[in-house]
């Protein structure tokens, strides 16, 4: 009896060795229809419960530290200008400006705008948060062309560049205009926990940990929200965010929050409202250009197969691209060197570049989406002779290599803005003052037409400049462009005015119940 | 007794300083750059240099530990890089948390693992041995994060009656979390009662009292146990110190705000400050609970109890006996 017994049990084991391997389908979609997903009577809803994935680690606008932070202040705060996804920019604080020649800006400011404790916005208010944002170390990213501010009148602002930017006021958006009498009268502790902004939502709590909560600011000057009481939840897992969605707990949840594969099980559910866009963000495969030369550079750009790569890692859901610039803006153009799959071709060049058993480092962090993208690019360049060896390391090691050139081949990305090649490109490509020029980009025809762009106010001059850029770019092979990403958004079918956007700068004003 | 619980109090503090010495060591030869994980991609080296200089990473390794040793001797712990906000904020907001999860789990252990143990000993190889044996390989082998993913699903997703994720929702959020906690170290404490207990129930004493015609409940709850005991409460002392620091797969999994998460976020951000007192406050806590379960064993066992209280005493009858 005992041995029928032992034999019996050790079918299930066998047979669960051979099934196993079943992937990661574990939240895979049970029958939820018995739970709904959003109560039928919200009409008269008056609050929404949203998921981010991380929580805020300050709330003072000048020390932002993510797009996160940087997005959900908007809600909160007003600025000068505001751009809309396509980067157009118009007024909101400030009604109008002008400029002789783009190395100054005269600011209108409205008359009837106050904070949510009642203090009424002013010049000075707008002169201390300019100050503060070309002081402060992490807003330097947008504000490094302000020289100065002075204060005209009450309600009329200069702001002095130190060279004509063209972009200045696309990136003058970042500038969030604080309260300076509570700024000045508050240990900075507290006003970075309590930030008091314009916009049309105050802040009422922030349970470390837990959430924020949003209240309609009764001071607004614009039209007030339709929806008032608003709860943002840090949920960092994006299962239990996809679960709390269905389940109603939450009515929106989009960016980081939501993984490739929580999105395709909301679609596929049906029951949640889902959309999704081409993100802001660009990646590349990047060459050290100091340690692997230009024959070789093109030699792999043609080995490489870049709509494989697309179908392994984004699941088809990458868009390709040739650079971080899309249709419509500064720099996008048609006439670029491009290398199409082309194994034969790229084993002879490298073969007339001596390099025909080359051994080199795919170095990268580790994520799901580095390693098949580092396992791909191995078995594609192994069919012309070279021999890609893969090194996975922790997200800041790898981080600080990258930045500093400790490697052959990574892989990149960058945040873009809209509508603005400047930053991106600079930061990318200048030799010197390039923040992020990962592929150790010298090149001085490069320098120069980057430094011409930045101070030319003609778009259309800028545009043929970025353009001869890209040129040069793609015939040097600096990098291998590959694709943006989606960011996708997912939420309870009767919220209304909900859709993804490309920059995940949510606004919540903007939303309403059915 | 008393002075042995002071004196064990006192040693922390040595301890504490090895500690942060390891912990701020290892965190200082890390090779990622707080400054660029802050700032982003974007920001002009400018931008990183006065970032640097204002969090004093450009000193090298021993002054940057005095100096925070130094504030830590006056009660400051430093701000977190991060959120330049007092270090204490994050944990103070987490640390009930952590403590709630880790003590419920603790108790439901306790009462069902020397439970189900006793039985599991006391019937030893019948159906219900056999079956809490198995119970106990399953509850080892599951990953807490699949089991916690399938309860969300089952219990908030199907039935709705528990809160997927949160600690909004009072004693209902932690139901499950508890539960996906509490199971391997369930499975070590059935199993070490199970054998501590069977060796008990071998011994000559235990078939004396039975002789003696004491009843059976009273021979397993009165001798077996108690002498079984010590083992035990040292297995709980560790599962109870390993409960309070690392329960970062549950907390993640439910969104619960944590200190095991802290931690863990604090790391990748190398933040240092914050994971020097998230780390600080987890050993000085374990410290304690080892400390609790060293003072149990003399309640349970008087011979233990000889040796920290007896001290003067013994060695005073060792020398009369020799000198006389």
């Amino acid at each position: 009896m005992k041995k029928i017994v032992s034999l019996l049990l050790c079918l299930p084991m066998i047979l669960s060795l051979s099934a196993c391997g079943g992937g990661n389908s574990s939240t895979n979609s049970t029958s939820s229809s018995e739970s709904s997903a959003a109560g039928t009577e919200t009409a008269d809803k008056d609050d929404m419960t949203v998921i981010i994935s991380a929580e805020f680690s300050t709330l003072d606008p000048m020390a932002l530290p993510s797009s996160a932070e940087i997005a959900f202040c908007q809600n909160i705060f007003d600025y000068l200008v505001v751009a809309d996804e396509n980067g157009n920019v118009s007024g909101s604080i400030a009604t109008d400006w002008t400029t002789d020649d783009g190395t100054s800006y005269t600011f209108t400011l409205r008359d009837d705008v106050y904070f949510s404790n009642g203090d009424k916005l002013d010049a000075d208010d707008v002169a201390l948060s300019v100050e503060r944002f070309r002081d402060e170390s992490w807003m330097q990213f947008a504000s490094f062309s302000i020289d100065s501010v002075e204060v005209v009148d009450e309600n009329t602002v200069t702001i002095n560049l130190k060279y004509a930017y063209a972009k200045f006021l696309n990136m003058l958006r970042y500038c969030a205009i604080i309260d300076a009498d509570y700024y000045n009268s508050t240990d900075y502790e507290v006003f970075a926990r309590n930030p008091i902004g314009s916009g049309p939502y105050k802040l009422t709590s922030w349970t470390a940990g837990q959430n924020v909560t949003l209240e309609a600011n009764e001071n607004y000057w614009g039209e007030a929200p339709a929806i008032s009481n608003i709860t943002v939840n840090f949920v960092s897992d994006t299962n239990t965010a996809l679960v709390a969605l269905e389940t109603g707990e939450a009515d929106l949840a989009y960016g980081p929050a939501l993984s490739v594969l929580t999105y395709q099980q909301a679609v596929d559910d049906g029951n949640l409202g889902t959309d999704t866009t081409t993100g802001n963000s660009f990646y590349y495969v990047n060459f050290n250009s100091q340690r692997l030369s230009k024959e070789i550079r093109q030699a792999l750009s043609y080995a490489t197969d870049r709509e494989a790569l697309n179908t392994v890692i984004t699941e088809g859901t990458g868009t390709l691209g040739y650079f971080s610039i899309k249709e419509g803006w500064e720099g996008y153009t048609d006439d670029i060197t491009k290398y199409d799959y082309n194994p034969e071709l790229a084993k002879q060049m490298l073969q007339e570049a001596g390099a025909d058993n080359l051994d080199l480092t795919f170095y990268y962090a580790s994520s799901a989406d580095n390693k098949k993208l580092g396992e791909t690019l191995q078995s594609q360049w192994a069919q012309v002779g070279v021999n890609l060896t893969l090194e996975e390391v922790e997200n800041g090691t790898w981080w600080a290599n990258f930045t500093d050139g400790n490697y052959d081949v990574s892989r990149g990305g960058y945040p873009v803005e809209v509508n603005n090649t400047d930053t991106c490109y600079y930061d990318m490509f200048h030799s010197e003052a390039g923040t992020f020029n990962v592929s150790q980009v010298n090149n001085p025809e490069i320098d120069s037409l980057l430094e011409q762009a930045r101070t030319e106010l003609d778009s259309s001059v800028r545009d043929g400049i970025y353009q001869q850029i890209n040129q040069i770019l793609s015939e040097e092979a600096y990098y291998i462009p590959l694709y943006w990403l989606p960011t996708s958004v997912v939420y309870n079918p009767n919220l209304q005015g909900v859709k993804a956007v490309a920059s995940q700068e949510y606004h919540f004003w903007d939303y309403s119940w059915n | 007794m008393v002075k042995y619980v002071i004196k064990r109090i006192l040693i922390l503090i040595p301890i504490m300083i090895a500690v942060s010495f390891i912990v701020y060591g290892i965190l200082y030869l890390t090779p990622s750059d707080p400054a660029r994980l802050m700032l982003g991609a974007s920001a002009p080296d400018s931008a990183l240099e006065q970032l640097r200089e204002e969090l004093g990473l450009n000193k090298p390794f021993l002054v940057q530990y005095l100096d925070y040793m130094k504030g830590v001797f006056h009660g400051n712990f430093g701000v977190s890089y991060r959120s330049q906000q007092s270090v204490f904020l994050e944990i103070e907001a987490r640390l009930p948390v952590t403590l709630t999860l880790a003590v419920s789990s603790i108790i439901v252990v306790i009462i069902f693992g020397l439970l189900l143990g006793i039985i599991s000993a006391v019937k030893q190889y019948k159906f219900i041995d056999k079956f809490l044996t198995v119970f106990s390989m399953c509850a080892a082998s599951i990953p807490s994060f699949w089991l916690g993913l399938m309860m969300m699903l089952l219990f908030a997703q199907n039935l709705g009656w528990l809160p997927s994720y949160g600690v909004t929702d009072g004693w209902k959020s932690y139901v499950m979390p508890v539960i996906a906690l509490s199971l391997p170290s369930l499975a070590e404490v059935i199993r070490m009662t199970r054998s501590a207990m069977l060796d008990t129930i071998n011994q000559d004493y235990i078939r004396t009292a039975r002789a003696k015609g004491l009843q059976e409940s009273g021979v397993i709850w009165k001798h077996a146990l108690k002498n079984a005991l010590m083992p035990i409460i040292t297995v709980i002392g560790s599962n109870f110190g390993s409960l309070l620091g690392g329960s970062v797969v549950t907390e993640t999994v439910f969104s619960l705000p944590g200190l095991g998460n802290m931690v863990v976020s604090s790391i990748r951000t190398k933040d240092v400050p914050q994971v020097m007192a998230g780390t600080l406050v987890i050993a000085a806590m374990f410290c304690l609970i080892l400390l609790v379960v060293d003072v149990a064993y003399t309640f349970i066992d008087p011979r233990v109890r000889t040796n920290y209280i007896k001290e003067k005493k013994a060695a005073d009858k060792g020398t009369e006996v020799k000198g006389s």
